[in-house]
């Protein structure tokens, strides 16, 4: 096995090392250090290597969480000096990790008590605020790399819901099981029957045993078809509110008159069954967001400046004309007008365009902008939530409105059903009237009794859900389990270039010219490592193996160049205007020309790395896709991406988050059902606009845009294979649909005619039900086992 | 026969004990993480061990220092 490193096992070329052990960067050293000073070296022993490397180096500030009002709002419980605060830390991912947060406290005294819970990727830490300040607090994690967020409401409200549906299972389940022992006495034959006046008393109480259900555990139904109703909308909720007033009006007028028994064990059972096809599809990624708004991004507290003194405000508080400092590494909170003399801002998170871009004094910039360099002094222009970026979210944020959780086929076929059903109820109680007009009600109520659509209703959660489980495991999560059917459907997709088919961190460099030795290239690798230019981080990552001197009078011209003098060589790179000699006009953005001393050496072309197998990927969606691709950087790549499309007019750079949202719109109004797929936040407006909008993410716990879906990047080449196989599941689901209308016919053949028993159903109903589960979930297992998804 | 009656209202009874047992867990948030309980009970053993040196190393204040100036 190759060396890894002691703190987070990553392979590395250079070595450091410390204490007996390798390390990849000083960093892990640091950190190994910090661990070690307070015996906590079984963090390495649970796991090896159980370390998080740092990634980017940006800074982050916390001290505005000292702020009260701030404080106050991040807080979960506050009294005296003792604090409490929930914190998302998606580094968290195994063992040894949650040893480390929850002995935080012989790390850093003041800390009282840390829990962490592993599924969301959170920790809960009880602090006392005399001996350690919240931003501190934060400091501490971040200095181990396990970097800490605030959860926004929204996150907090996700866990309640998913609580209150297994309560409303928990108690179905209770009533299920009692209601079906009560019944069981009254299906026996008369000989080994109980005493009549016993039954009627188990009758009763299982009638009071049912009203929970009715009223705690099925409400949803009726809400939601009651709902869709007033919208016009028939949904598949609406049949089975029918179906469930439809059994507790019959039940309860058989009990009272003595007439019969009643079916409420048929009404818990399905229920139950119901609330099981809810729970199983509605369990979705808990550690993963989907519904990041710009807010995430931002810090929620500013430095404020008033009357020459600083202070902090939260985010929601900054007026336009406020003065406002933003440090280096910070983002840019509101659309704001410079004050400083002048400023690199580094777009990268809105644009895509990866070259910082100069601003100077009072021009106007935009909000979610990072600060390169020295801090900057901004005059708020726009408050916060009417900023651009703001308005670009905003933008789409009510999508459709009506949107169906389940599915819109099922909803298309109960539509149907449920019209057909009432028209069929109508009918036999018509015929009924006419020739024995006792049998009438009777007749009318078991037809939608038995017509109740269980395992019509079950069919969609569990082939969806199962099926968006194993894409799950395949790293590829959905929001919904109901985006499978918008998969089914896409006909044109949308890539974004840099990051989504690129990997944003790694270049490939390519030299032509006069052969460089080992001395020139440490002069170039120094001149490259003091631009903040990504062409001269390219340059720099690439010569790793060279030298590095000091840099002297070192100069940077914005789209041209940087030059410098070292070891009394003078050295300049750039644009081949900037070195001065005569271009051929080919790949012009993406080369960089060197001279020493006046003389042109040659030119390195840096190239974006495409992640692998992308071709194959781009030619097998193109069978079946129409395929566009975006990009918000300059056209250094046409002729590498023109050879891959079918195409050519489908490829357009120079996009801003705007143009993007626009042309996604557009195919919208073509009539196409676009599939988007994004890495940044100038891709937000379009992954929302179009139908289904899949984030591309190195490392998914870190938060993405808000999407529809969240893709590893590594398992971006398996995109056709996920969107074959949703639409196999879509194939489940019509099988299934067909079965469960077979037993309808079957049931609505007894209750037409009048002898439907309640023994009958209640062993019809749960038959149907479980048959569709089983089959459903076998059908979507072979699948992807046959496309090798399992 | 009137015992069955009983019987049967004493069942429920222990019944319903259990639904709100439950529905405490679930409150609780008993059923909230699947993952982390399982691996904690391992920690035990070495939390002890680290109590007894925790007492005797308090953080120095320059540890505290390089800790809180990243």
């Amino acid at each position: 096995m190759s060396k890894r490193c002691y703190h987070c096992g990553s392979p590395s070329q250079t070595w450091v090392q410390h204490d007996g052990k390798d390390f990849c960067c000083e960093g892990c050293v640091m950190v190994y250090d910090i661990l070690n000073s307070k015996d906590m070296g079984a963090y390495y022993d649970i796991n090896k290597a159980p370390g998080i490397r740092k990634k980017n180096t940006a800074a982050e500030y916390y001290d505005y969480l000292d702020q009260d009002e701030i404080k106050q709002s991040v807080l979960d419980f506050h009294d005296g000096s003792i604090a409490r605060i929930k914190l998302y830390i998606p580094s968290i991912h195994c063992s040894s990790c949650i040893w480390l947060i929850e002995n935080l406290h012989q790390l850093q005294p003041g800390v009282i008590n840390s829990a962490v819970n592993f599924n969301r990727r959170e920790a809960s830490i009880t602090y006392n605020e005399d001996e350690i300040k919240l931003s501190e607090l934060m400091n501490l994690l971040s200095s181990i790399n396990y970097k800490p967020h605030i959860k926004t409401e929204e996150q907090k409200k996700t866990a309640k819901k998913s609580k209150k549906l297994i309560v409303k299972l928990g108690v179905a389940g209770f009533v299920f099981g009692n209601v079906m022992l009560l019944s069981f006495p009254d299906y026996l034959s008369d000989d080994v029957a109980l005493n009549p006046d016993l039954i009627n008393n188990f009758k009763w109480i299982s009638w009071l045993l049912v009203l929970p259900v009715l009223l705690f555990s099925g409400n949803e139904y009726f809400i939601t078809a009651w709902k869709n109703l007033r919208r016009k909308i028939i949904s598949i909720d609406l049949p089975i509110a029918i179906g469930i007033i439809a059994i507790f009006l019959r039940s309860t007028y058989e009990i009272v008159s003595g007439t019969g028994s009643g079916y409420l064990d048929s009404l818990t059972g399905l229920v139950f069954f119901l609330l099981i096809g809810k729970w199983y599809q509605a369990k979705t990624y808990e550690a993963l967001s989907f519904d990041n708004d710009y807010s995430s991004y931002f810090p929620l507290g500013i430095t404020r400046i008033k009357d020459n003194e600083e202070e902090i405000v939260p985010i929601n508080q900054l007026e336009s004309g406020d003065k406002i400092s933003v440090r280096n590494g910070e983002i840019i909170p509101a659309d704001a007008s410079l004050l400083s003399i002048g400023a690199s801002i580094d777009y990268s998170f809105i644009t895509g365009e990866s070259v910082p871009v100069r601003k100077q004094k009072e021009d106007m910039i935009y909000a979610g902008g990072r600060v390169i360099g020295s801090a900057l002094l901004l005059k708020v222009e726009k408050k916060v939530e009417t900023g651009y970026l703001a308005e670009l979210w905003k933008e789409r944020t009510d999508k459709d409105g009506n949107e169906s959780m389940l599915s819109a086929t099922l909803d298309a076929v109960s539509k149907y059903f449920t019209i057909a059903i009432l028209i069929i109820a109508t009918l036999t109680g018509l015929y009924w009237l006419w020739q024995d007009s006792s049998k009438a009600i009777l007749a009318f109520t078991s037809v939608l009794i038995i017509a109740c659509p269980c395992a019509l209703a079950l069919s969609v959660p569990f082939a969806f859900g199962h099926a968006s489980r194993i894409m799950g495991k395949n790293k590829f999560y959905l929001k919904l389990t109901a985006i499978i059917e918008g998969l089914t459907k896409t006909d044109t997709i949308v890539f974004d270039k840099t990051g989504t088919l690129t990997d944003p961190d790694v270049f490939e460099v390519n030299y032509e010219g006069l052969e460089l030795d080992h001395f020139h290239s440490s002069l170039i690798k120094s001149l490259a490592h003091q631009s903040r230019h990504p062409l001269s981080r390219a340059l720099f990552q690439h010569l790793n193996k060279s030298d590095e001197f000091e840099v002297f009078d070192f100069d940077e011209r914005e789209g041209a160049g940087v030059s410098g003098t070292v070891m009394n060589h003078r050295i300049k790179m750039g644009s081949s205007s900037y070195i001065g000699i005569n271009s051929d006009g080919k790949e012009e953005a993406a080369r960089v020309h060197i001279s020493i001393d006046d003389k042109s050496f040659g030119y390195f072309v840096i190239h974006n790395f495409y992640r692998p197998d992308w071709k194959e990927m781009l030619k097998a969606v193109q069978r079946k896709a129409e395929v566009h691709v975006l990009s918000g950087d300059n056209d250094a790549e046409r002729q590498v991406l023109e050879k891959e499309l079918t195409n050519k007019n489908n490829l357009h750079f120079y996009q801003t988050p705007k143009d993007k949202l626009e042309y996604v719109a557009k195919l919208k109004a073509e009539g196409k059902q676009v599939l988007m797929l994004g890495d940044g936040m100038n891709d937000v407006g379009a992954l929302k606009e179009a139908q289904v909008g899949i984030a591309v993410a190195d490392d998914v716990y870190q938060f993405s845009p808000s999407s529809d879906a969240i893709i590893s990047a590594s398992e971006l080449v398996r995109l056709p294979k996920f969107i074959a196989f949703s639409k196999s599941a879509m194939r489940v689901v019509y099988a299934a649909i067909s079965i469960s209308f077979l037993y309808n016919v079957v049931g609505l053949y007894y209750a037409v005619s009048g002898q439907l028993s309640p023994l009958f159903a209640a062993v019809l109903m749960p038959l149907s039900s479980a048959s569709v589960v089983v089959f459903t979930s076998l059908s979507v297992m072979l699948l992807a086992k046959k496309r090798r998804l399992l | 026969m009137e015992i069955i009656f009983v019987l049967v209202i004493a069942s429920l009874l222990v019944a319903l004990l259990f639904l709100w047992l439950f529905i405490w867990a679930v409150r609780s948030g008993q059923y909230d993480d699947d993952y982390s309980p399982s691996v904690r009970i391992l920690f035990d053993q070495h939390d002890n061990k680290e109590e007894k040196s925790n007492t005797k190393s308090k953080i120095s204040d320059e540890a505290r220092d390089v800790l809180l100036r990243q």
